[in-house]
């Protein structure tokens, strides 16, 4: 059985091709004002490599900020959800997982089976999450896949006193022109940010083993922070950008192989429809 | 299915009542009676013996929050004064529309006196100060006693407080206390409150046979006009109602398939949010600040509370057990422990299936200790509870797609765990 799971981001979209509960492809595209177009492209690249077509799959689900726009898939979920199960797949032990993507930050605290227990999302704040990094690194002229590596190379421990990522750039000039080496101030830009992630993490709780996932995990200087941070192994699985996707892929596996599993009913409807006055 | 209201016989009742309590103050005020502006809290039991015309601060509150856009011009209003947007929403409508001189019911309603009192919240006290200061008007501050385990000394103390609100009320109005008027008041309010008891705990049937949404649009009756037969007639007929469709096995949510506690205040400009939640077959049963208004909650008397139906309050015959009464209703046990017991207490008895907390943004009575409450009620009954950030009577502090964001995991999630239980017997962790 094939079964596929799409995840429209912020930044880019994701989908994973299952075959039974066996990941057989997976592809990842730039994400579009489009997120239909976005989605078939993510899709169809994932099922080229497959040698399948669409007609293949049995069951689709999509997750994702863009969930909404997309009308050819069975089922939507929550990224919340996505990335629990994909996280406790991929790492059965994983009982908390932290999704840092380009414009949300995501701590889930869940058990065995994947089964969401508490979750805090941090959408209102910037300065949690991958843009911020971006607009960090155009500050300091450096490419945002140098930062992880070049931040391992820190010697200070200096400190961000800003909060705010529109601000954080003013700052992070200002230790420039101080002198201070780029290795040093990636280092604070990265303990400022695991230090909200901490802020979230003390909300749900943490368990071990705490899994991070999503872009801004492949940051091997932020995953190193947050690990400084909470005092605990902090795990990355191999691609971390896919574990939504894969989720939501092993979630219409579930839903395919057992009618009784039933989730969330489609929303009805576009969100500010459903609840104009 | 989903939400498909059925409509309420009583609703025509309430909407006419409502309007009622808006156009008493200009009709009042023609009559030559007194406008006092007051919390809630201040005895409305004592206050509508008297002839003088109350507004409620939090209905107005409330009500200017639902006024569409101008609402963001109060808080604008209050903040161009120099009030904190940190401040509390309700007292940034009122504020607002006494510098503006604009409000939902056309004109600011100037107050011929007003009085403020703790035991709403500490915010009250200054709030209702700077109205009084404003004209200046007679101010009276009722201070009641906050005590997790109240004795009889706070009982005496709260008591000459409410005859000091009785003489102050004389003297406002140049009229001497009609003690039956007091009797039959406090009477009325209390019955009141024992009919919203019966609603509350009709509540619990399956369906839930109200929407959330709908009974809101009630509270005026029990907040500020349960001491009128009227506000008593219309509770009866809505208990009368939902006591049929209970029978019946009817609700506004046809499908309901989850069952949830909502603990906070409202949004008042977004109630239609919860249409949200009954679109996706989830009901709201219980809400701490729906039944705080009935007795259940109650901590002081002969009796303590600790099922429906146990009669807490005594029929007054004369002022004083009259006004004994109201003072036993007021002073309560106050603090956090109170606050936790009561939510495991709806969360379990009303079988909710999870808890969402309005995390109300300016309201520190109500923001203090709900991270904790919530962090008790967890590992006292394993439920799943969301945070929502929001206010009460800002829109600006309300980002649609977040909220949707967060309910829409945490609806899967309740459904998620709820599936779980069943299938190994209990949740795992």
């Amino acid at each position: 059985m094939i079964t596929a799971g799409l995840d429209i981001g912020n930044r880019s979209v994701k989908a994973v091709l299952l075959l039974n509960d066996k990941i057989l492809s997976h592809s990842i595209v730039l994400a579009a004002a489009d997120s239909t177009a976005a989605g078939n492209q993510a899709l169809n690249e994932a099922l080229e490599v497959a040698g399948l077509s669409r007609e293949a799959i049995e069951h689709l689900v999509v997750t994702g900020a863009g969930r909404h726009e997309v009308s050819f898939a069975q089922q939507k979920l929550t990224e919340v959800s996505c990335d629990a199960v994909g996280a406790v797949w991929l790492f059965p032990a994983a009982r908390t997982v932290i999704d840092i993507g380009a414009e949300e930050c995501r701590c889930i605290k869940c058990n065995n089976a994947g089964t969401v227990i508490e979750f805090v999302m941090n959408d209102k704040c910037a300065s949690g999450a991958g843009i911020f990094l971006e607009s960090m690194a155009k500050a300091l002229e450096i490419d945002v896949r140098q930062m992880g590596e070049l931040s391992l190379q820190a010697q200070k421990d200096l400190k961000m006193s800003t909060t705010c990522a529109v601000f954080a750039e003013s700052e992070v000039v200002s230790l420039v022109h101080s002198g201070e080496k780029t290795e040093d101030i990636l280092n604070a830009i990265h303990s400022s940010i695991t230090s909200r992630t901490a802020s979230m993490l003390a909300r749900t709780g943490i368990e071990k083993d705490v899994l991070m996932v999503g872009g801004v995990a492949r940051n091997a200087g932020m995953v190193d922070a947050l690990k400084r941070e909470i005092g605990l192994d902090v795990f990355v699985p191999e691609n971390p950008e896919l574990v939504g996707a894969l989720g939501a892929a092993l979630h219409a596996f579930k839903v395919a192989t057992d009618p009784s599993v039933k989730f969330l009913p489609e929303v009805k409807g576009h969100v500010v429809e459903t609840i104009k006055q | 299915m989903g939400y498909q209201p059925i409509p309420l016989e009583s609703w025509k009742d309430c909407k006419a009542l409502n309007n009622e309590y808006g156009q008493r103050i200009s009709r009042g005020r023609a009559a030559g009676r007194l406008v006092g502006w007051m919390s809630a809290v201040v005895s409305p039991e004592i206050t509508w013996a008297f002839e003088v015309v109350p507004i409620g601060g939090e209905w107005y509150g409330a009500i200017a929050a639902d006024w569409q856009q101008e609402q963001v011009d109060l808080s604008q209003a209050a903040e161009d004064a120099g009030y904190s947007r940190e401040l509390c929403a309700y007292a940034r409508m009122s504020l607002g529309s006494m510098f503006s001189g604009r409000g939902p019911l056309g004109d600011f309603p100037k107050p011929d006196f007003v009085v403020g009192a703790k035991g709403g919240c500490n915010i009250q006290i200054k709030w209702y100060e700077a109205i009084a200061r404003r004209y200046p008007v007679p101010f009276l501050v009722l201070d009641t006693p906050y005590s997790p385990d109240p004795e009889e000394y706070h009982l005496e103390y709260y008591l000459s407080q409410l005859y000091e609100y009785i003489a102050f009320l004389e003297e406002v109005t140049g009229t001497k206390t009609d003690e039956e008027k007091v009797v039959k008041s406090v009477t009325t309010a209390f019955r009141s409150s024992d009919v919203w008891d019966e609603i509350m705990e009709l509540m619990k049937a399956r369906p839930c046979p109200i929407s959330m949404k709908s009974l809101y649009s009630y509270m005026p009756a029990i907040v500020n006009m349960a001491a009128t037969p009227e506000a008593l007639a219309l509770l009866t007929k809505l208990r009368d109602e939902l006591a049929q469709r209970v029978e019946e096995g009817a609700g506004d949510v046809q499908d309901e398939s989850i069952r949830l506690l909502w603990e906070g205040m409202p949004l008042w400009y977004k109630l239609d949010f919860i249409k949200y939640f009954h679109e996706n077959g989830a009901s709201f049963i219980a809400n701490g600040y729906l039944s705080g208004w009935g007795n259940i909650f109650r901590t002081f008397g002969d009796d303590v509370p600790t099922s429906f139906g146990t009669k807490i309050w005594t029929e007054p015959n004369s002022l004083r057990e009259a006004v004994l009464e109201v003072a036993k209703r007021y002073v309560r046990g106050r603090g956090l422990s109170h606050r936790i017991q009561s939510t495991i207490r709806l969360a379990q008895e009303w079988e909710a299936d999870g808890v969402i907390w309005h995390s109300n943004r300016g309201c520190k009575q109500v923001a203090s200790g709900e991270l904790d409450c919530r962090r008790s009620l967890q590992e006292e009954t394993g439920l799943p509870t969301l945070l929502l950030e929001a206010s009460m009577a800002d829109s600006r502090d309300f980002s649609e797609a977040q909220m949707i964001a967060r309910a829409d995991a945490f609806l899967e999630q309740v459904r998620q765990r709820r599936r779980e239980s069943k299938n190994v017997g209990k949740v795992q962790r």
